[in-house]
């Protein structure tokens, strides 16, 4: 759970800080008539990040897209 | 007699082989349909008319010839638009690429155009593969042929509407995180969502890479099947395409599912609010099925739902934002509303989001297959919790929220097929999800024959076709 839980603009202070310096990094230009709904966008966001925090993973769990080389596997020539 | 517009792929096929037909006669009748029908459906952003009578006529002479490029050749399809068709616009149904032109074919409508296949023309979706069902572009929403105060679901919206209406018999989808199987449940036709790289994406506008795949919804397994046939193989220019053998989609539709083991996953809807009691009850009456026809049918508890969806939508949202981010900075107001409040969540989300949401992926995945699909030869859920929504229970300040249950399958890159199974109260479409092994997608289809046979619903059309 996570103060985005509350998802009207205004139910929390906290939240509401963290949505308008992420709009600021962002650097948009957000209409007033889209400002709620973006609201509900972050304040689902944050709910999903804080859900995938829920699983157990040690250090040694690596990403499911982990880095590889194999498709520039040089050709094989003559068994060797 | 049946109609023309009745007959399968199969049934196509084999009369126009027989020369009991001619793929003008099919081609012309299906342009007649969607003339009619579509004004009430918008399941089409445009209708390809010289093109299609041209690969018509063409198919016709290559049978005349002796020429046989195998099962599409003759058959009319659609395609989502956002597969990339040479001199045709892809627009993926928004007013940012309404003039982009492709200068070459996705590899999907290449292999179909190739195989003799007839393009009717580019399919309705929701923007960008990622939006809603909205008002605010420059082509319609398409509506649910069983009743049009309904959505088709989303996004291969065009795709699902077109082929239950029977305006064609299959039409290639694209499904991130339940874009074929949702739509397909909620208009009452079979969507496969094949296995992770079997089906090239080159030429497909992407949403989310690693969670992309393309795929066919149709009105019968065999004619899914017999498209998969068509479509699928390795493509070297896509990163995520697998080397692997060709499979054959059809071999095995008649084989039964005698002795197979089979987990339904009722830990994900059982329980929740949202849930139609229909909509379970679908997936009882399919599971009855599959134990009088010899199968072992029991339940099986997978990991937390939450976690598949919260893992699949992060890293959906983030990839997607990657994808739009320029253009949200400097044309926000082009997207429709729903699609750019999607397209948005994606930055609000942190790198360390995205890689924890990696990370919970690939334990998901060797859960499931390692623990789970070791010891079941499929799994079976529900598609989502309720049957088609209205339009005008839509937000009009916020993006909507599909209960769908269709996610977890993207994330973990699992062959997965809607089947569907019957009706609700009201008239609309119910279906249920089969899950498979990676690159096991004819075990599906199989299961999904049975399922298909036993409950006859193909025969049944929405009242509007």
């Amino acid at each position: 759970m996570t103060n985005a839980d509350n998802q009207t603009p205004g139910a929390s202070p906290e939240s509401d800080l963290e949505f308008e310096a992420l709009l600021k990094r962002i650097g948009h230009q957000i209409a007033p008539d889209r400002r709620r709904g973006l609201y509900l966008a972050y304040a689902d966001a944050k709910r999903q990040a804080a859900a995938v925090r829920k699983r157990p993973l040690t250090a040694v769990d690596e990403p499911s897209n982990t880095f590889s080389l194999m498709a520039y596997l040089p050709a094989r020539k003559g068994g060797a | 007699m049946t109609a023309l517009h009745e007959l399968s792929i199969a049934e196509a096929g084999r009369a126009l082989r027989q020369g009991k037909t001619s793929s003008r006669a099919l081609t012309e009748d299906a342009l007649r349909r969607i003339g009619s029908i579509d004004p009430k459906l918008n399941a089409f952003i445009v209708v390809t008319h010289e093109r299609a009578l041209a690969d018509a006529d063409a198919a016709d002479a290559a049978f005349a010839a002796g020429h046989d490029r195998g099962p599409f050749q003759g058959i009319p399809y659609g395609l989502k638009d956002i597969y990339d068709t040479e001199g045709i616009a892809t627009t993926c149904h928004s007013k940012l690429r309404q003039d982009i032109v492709p200068k070459a074919d996705s590899i999907v409508a290449r292999k179909l155009r190739e195989g003799g296949g007839v393009l009717l023309g580019k399919l309705a979706t929701h923007e960008f593969a990622i939006g809603g069902p909205s008002f605010d572009l420059p082509f319609p929403p398409a509506r649910n042929p069983w009743n049009t105060d309904h959505a088709p679901g989303g996004s291969s919206s065009g795709s699902a509407a077109a082929v239950a209406a029977g305006l064609c018999r299959m039409a290639m989808g694209s499904d991130t995180g339940g874009s074929i199987r949702g739509p397909a449940a909620w208009c009452g036709t079979v969507g496969l969502k094949p296995t992770y790289g079997l089906v090239s994406r080159r030429g497909v506008f992407p949403l989310s890479y690693t969670l992309d795949h393309c795929g066919p919804l149709a009105w019968t397994i065999e004619d899914a099947a017999l498209t998969m046939n068509v479509i699928s193989g390795h493509d070297p220019l896509d990163p995520a395409s697998a080397d692997v053998p060709a499979l054959d989609f059809t071999r095995s539709l008649g084989w039964g599912v005698q002795g197979l083991k089979i987990g339904i996953s009722r830990t994900f809807y059982e329980g929740q609010e949202a849930l139609v009691p229909e909509v379970a009850a679908a997936v009882d009456t399919a599971a009855e099925v599959l134990r009088r026809a010899g199968a072992i049918v029991e339940d099986v508890v997978l990991p937390d739902y939450d976690l598949f969806n919260a893992a699949g939508r992060i890293i959906l949202n983030a990839e997607a934002y990657a994808v739009h981010e320029h253009d949200l900075a400097t044309r926000p107001r082009d997207y429709a509303m729903y699609t750019y409040f999607r397209l948005m969540a994606g930055a609000f989300l942190t790198s360390a989001d995205l890689t924890q949401a990696f990370r919970v992926r690939a334990q998901l995945t060797e859960t499931l297959n390692r623990d789970v699909l070791t010891r079941y030869d499929a799994l079976m859920t529900v598609p989502a919790l309720v049957p088609a929504p209205k339009f005008a229970d839509q937000p009009t300040d916020a993006a909507p929220v599909w209960p769908i249950q269709t996610i977890p399958w993207n994330l973990t890159g699992s062959p997965t097929l809607s089947v569907p199974v019957g009706f609700t109260s009201d008239k609309l479409p119910l279906g249920v999800q089969l899950v498979g092994r990676p690159f096991e997608d004819p075990m599906l289809l199989r299961i999904g024959a049975v399922i298909e046979a036993a409950v006859n619903v193909t025969s049944i059309r929405p009242a509007i076709a």
